[in-house]
């Protein structure tokens, strides 16, 4: 009996403490909506915010809370573990790099004076690192700094994501304190993608760098440096004292890790957080816009979607086949549907090696205008006859092909019954072959050569810098998987890395471009429009669809009075 | 009873060894951790090949198996695959965070469950029993997604119509909670715990409302309890001595059960209100299909069911004398 009665006494016991603690949770929180004194959250200072008239008067310091929608699993933003959106968007205003990405796709010196100046040969680049650059520790920024980040990515040792460019350099050699110069075994165009960020010799040297900055950036050369990491909740960055620019307005940025976007709607409204960058979808913007006192940036991101076409398969081989379904895919109409919800501006993509929101961009693409009178007529020309089912036959071959992509990304799903209804139109079979993400990637995708799939729909990730994409459109690329070759456009390639002159090095980029664009091994049908949503009461935030993400100029941010 | 308990921990030992393996070998084949890392671009090559060096990847299934093994016992399950990060405290954090909210959201149901439960008894068809019945037919009902972006929403229009904040939706703790002191930083993290507790709390309650109503009719209504009756026992002692601990029973079965599962985490409250507890945790280590971190998830959930069901048992012998086990 008494063994009964114990448990009793304490879930009582339990509920009593619950309830009275619940009680003072409520008491706790009408304190904390009165702005200032206690709180010290985000809630409390929008409550000041929004009583004040006189907007647009920046406040000193303040914190912000930034919703994000994954923790990271490392904070070391160099390793592969560390090469995630969830950490650059931390580390970005913590760690400098010789140059920086700007909104609109070009580089700009961050860390160095000036330019890099590069001699042709020997391919030489010599970086002036600002006088005044210095760590937060207060140590200057000097040219073994640079030294030291460069055998750091070539060490073998270390996971590091990639070294393209680095493994290049044969020789580091420092002028003086402030002046370093690098001599690489052939010309590489695309330097200024080197160097970012730069590391701290001597805070890292002789430290396991797998391990060093798994859990906290210990140094940091931007405006902000790290402070706390609470797993699981949030991570925090602070002010950089001995920042050597202009330095940060804020006291400090929160990010919060809540995975679920709708909760991180419910959060902005309940300003529980003060900005988002989630994946857009088009209820969600539709959720946020009715917020008030929300401002949104859209822009068109560097993620590309697109259909590629399995040169490994027949009838796929053959042009007219891939014309005929380029014809038959209205990508106006998959970007006016699926895209201009989210963003207004948004276009189909027009060629493979550019993105529409930079200067180099030339639309060679367009010759694929919708057209399904045109698509028959080009099957039929061939000599391909309407079968069974309105469905054309080339050689006897029915014209049927499997259409491989991601299950579970509504937009794709959305994608495929689209494009599914517009080629039965032009009578050409296409039958779903969806698998989640890791299998199609890992196990479909690069069995391209043996047949795995005909045609597959998925995401490129571009970067300002073509020349990681080099890989994809030559004949042996690493990650050329439907076995598409054509000399002409991977010599053309090849030259790229070695044209020093900037117009020139686009020149042959488009025209590479426009050769891929006669011969359509890939169809890109948009890029995924990228989303940024913030309470008002913070200025600065500005939307950068490049790499560097929406904290690239963390420390103009302010909040207003 | 000493004996009974070490027979039962000794054959739950093939039955762990037996799901260990099963599962170890069927996540190891759904997909290959480092297949996501080989699609994107520029990731060099090497250091691919250096992960998978490390982490056994190239070897016969059963070594990768081996490896596990010795991982498991003789360094806290291992590190992550692509990370190499320490399994063990991610996974204790998840625990301890799922712990706060089940025990609260279990308390909480059972005690409101148990006291609707045995009223509905005994007030058999009055309106409170029609509308407890009613209302714990919602609550098997509610989807859980549903009901706990209801409630975010409420909690938000709250906020915004009063300006006062009773419940934080989303999170564990405000940023720098800590930093302004135990009394503040106990009762945030009641703001914040409180809305998914009510949320488990809802669903759990429906159910062992249910239980406890029906097996304190079928004891009411037993001969024993006419006995007590007739012997001119005080209503209140013929209810909880006579019928109420005997109406346990099948309680005990399905709350001890439905805890042991309910600390592998409950996936949906955990996402919703962002709780990063041991739902998430499986989820997301699944996701990124590496071995370790769901084989550590499983071996803390199996363990934990086995000794769940081991006290459901022990339980049972002290409400009913009459079982005995040795």
């Amino acid at each position: 009996m008494g063994l009964i009665r114990k448990p009793a006494h304490w879930l009582l016991l339990l509920v009593t403490l619950s309830m009275l603690a619940a009680a003072c949770g409520g008491g706790g929180g009408g304190a904390s909506s009165e702005p200032a004194s206690e709180g010290g959250g985000a809630a409390s200072e929008t409550g000041a915010a929004s009583e004040s008239t006189d907007a647009g008067q920046a406040a000193e310091g303040g914190s912000v809370v930034f919703g994000a929608d994954q923790q990271p699993d490392i904070m070391n933003p160099t390793l592969t573990a560390g090469n995630l959106f969830a950490t650059t968007v931390i580390t970005m205003p913590l760690l400098e790099g010789a140059y920086q990405l700007l909104p609109d796709f070009t580089y700009q010196p961050q860390l160095i004076d000036g330019e890099a100046e590069t001699t042709q040969d020997p391919f030489t680049v010599t970086y002036t690192i600002k006088d005044e650059a210095q760590w937060s520790d207060g140590e200057p920024i000097t040219a073994q700094d640079f030294i030291f980040t460069w055998k750091t990515y070539v060490n073998k040792k270390w996971d590091i994501t990639s070294r393209d460019g680095y493994d290049q350099i044969t020789d580091g050699e420092a002028m003086d304190d402030k002046t370093v110069r690098f001599t690489f075994d052939k010309p590489f165009a695309p330097y200024k993608v080197l160097f970012s960020p730069i590391l701290p010799q001597h805070e890292l040297q002789g430290k396991n760098f797998n391990q060093v900055w798994n859990d906290e950036v210990t140094l940091s050369s931007g405006p902000f440096e790290f402070d706390s990491w609470q797993k699981g909740q949030q991570a925090t960055i602070k002010r950089n004292e001995n920042y050597y620019g202009e330095p940060a307005k804020l006291d400090e940025i929160s990010f919060r890790f809540l995975e679920d976007s709708n909760t991180q709607v419910q959060s902005l409204q309940g300003e529980e957080i003060d900005m988002m960058y989630p994946q857009p979808q088009i209820d969600l913007v539709e959720q946020v816009s009715e917020i008030e006192g929300v401002k949104a940036e859209t822009a068109a991101g560097t993620v590309w979607e697109h259909l590629d076409f399995n040169f490994a398969v027949p009838p796929l081989d053959q042009l007219f086949v891939r014309q005929a379904i380029a014809h038959g895919i209205d990508r106006e109409a998959l970007a006016e549907q699926l895209i201009k919800p989210i963003n207004p501006d948004a276009v189909p993509l027009q060629n493979l090696i550019y993105v529409n929101n930079q200067a180099e961009y030339e639309p060679h693409f367009d010759q694929y205008n919708y057209d399904p009178d045109r698509a028959r007529q080009l099957l039929e020309e061939n000599g391909c006859t309407e079968g069974d089912g309105g469905i054309y036959e080339c050689d006897g071959e029915p014209l049927s092909f499997r259409y491989t992509t991601t299950a579970g990304n509504e937009l794709r799903e959305l994608q495929l019954e689209v494009i599914q209804a517009q080629l039965s139109e032009i009578g050409i079979d296409i039958k779903s072959d969806i698998g989640d993400a890791a299998t199609v990637f890992a196990d479909v995708l690069p069995s391209g050569a043996d047949g795995a799939w005909d045609l597959f729909n998925f995401a490129w990730v571009g970067s300002p810098d073509p020349f990681g994409g080099n890989a994809i459109w030559m004949c042996e690329g690493g990650q050329n998987y439907n076995s598409y070759c054509n000399e002409e456009v991977t010599d053309l390639l090849r030259k790229t890395n070695t044209l020093l002159d900037p117009a020139e090095r686009a020149a042959t980029y488009n025209e590479a471009d426009a050769l891929m664009a006669d011969d359509l091994p890939v169809l890109p049908l948009y890029q995924k429009p990228t989303y940024f949503a913030w309470n008002e009461r913070i200025s600065g935030p500005k939307e950068n669809p490049t790499q560097a993400g929406p904290t690239w100029n963390a420390g103009e941010w302010f909040l207003t009075e | 009873m000493t004996t009974f308990i070490i027979r039962r921990l000794l054959f739950s030992i093939p039955v762990l060894i037996a799901a260990s393996m099963l599962i170890f070998f069927s996540i190891s084949i759904a997909g290959d951790p480092l297949g996501e890392l080989r699609t994107r671009p520029n990731v060099d090559e090497g250091t691919i090949e250096r992960i998978a060096e490390r982490k056994h990847l190239n070897d016969p299934i059963v070594t990768q198996y081996a490896y596990w093994v010795r991982d498991a016992f003789t360094n806290n399950f291992g590190t992550t695959t692509l990370s190499n990060q320490p399994i063990w405290p991610d996974l204790k954090r998840a625990m301890w965070n799922t712990l706060q909210l089940i025990v609260a959201a279990e308390v909480l149901a059972i005690v409101v469950a148990v006291a609707v439960g045995i009223l509905s008894a005994r007030k058999q068809y009055s309106l409170f029993d029609y509308t407890a019945t009613t209302l714990s037919f919602l609550g098997f009902s509610m989807p859980v997604f549903w009901l706990a972006l209801i409630l975010q929403v409420l909690a938000v229009n709250f906020l915004e119509a009063t300006g006062t904040r009773i419940f934080f939706t989303a999170g564990l703790s405000s940023p720098g909670a800590r930093a302004q002191g135990p009394v503040f930083f106990v009762v945030d993290r009641l703001q914040h715990l409180a809305l998914p507790i009510i949320t488990i709390a809802a669903i759990s309650m429906a159910t062992y409302s249910r239980y406890t109503r029906a097996s304190m009719l079928e004891v009411i209504n037993s001969d024993y309890v006419r006995t007590a009756r007739a012997k001119g026992l005080e209503e209140k002692k013929v209810i909880r001595k006579h019928a109420f601990r005997n109406a346990l029973i099948p309680l005990t079965t399905v709350i001890t059960l439905n805890f042991g599962v309910a600390i592998g985490g409950a996936v949906v409250t955990e996402t919703v209100f962002a709780l990063n507890g041991m739902g998430a945790y499986y989820i997301r280590a699944l996701g990124s299909r590496d071995v370790y971190p769901v084989m550590a998830w499983l071996m803390i959930v199996a363990v934990l069911v086995v000794v769940f069901n081991l006290l459901a048992d022990i339980i049972y012998g002290y409400l009913d004398p009459r079982i005995r086990y040795d």
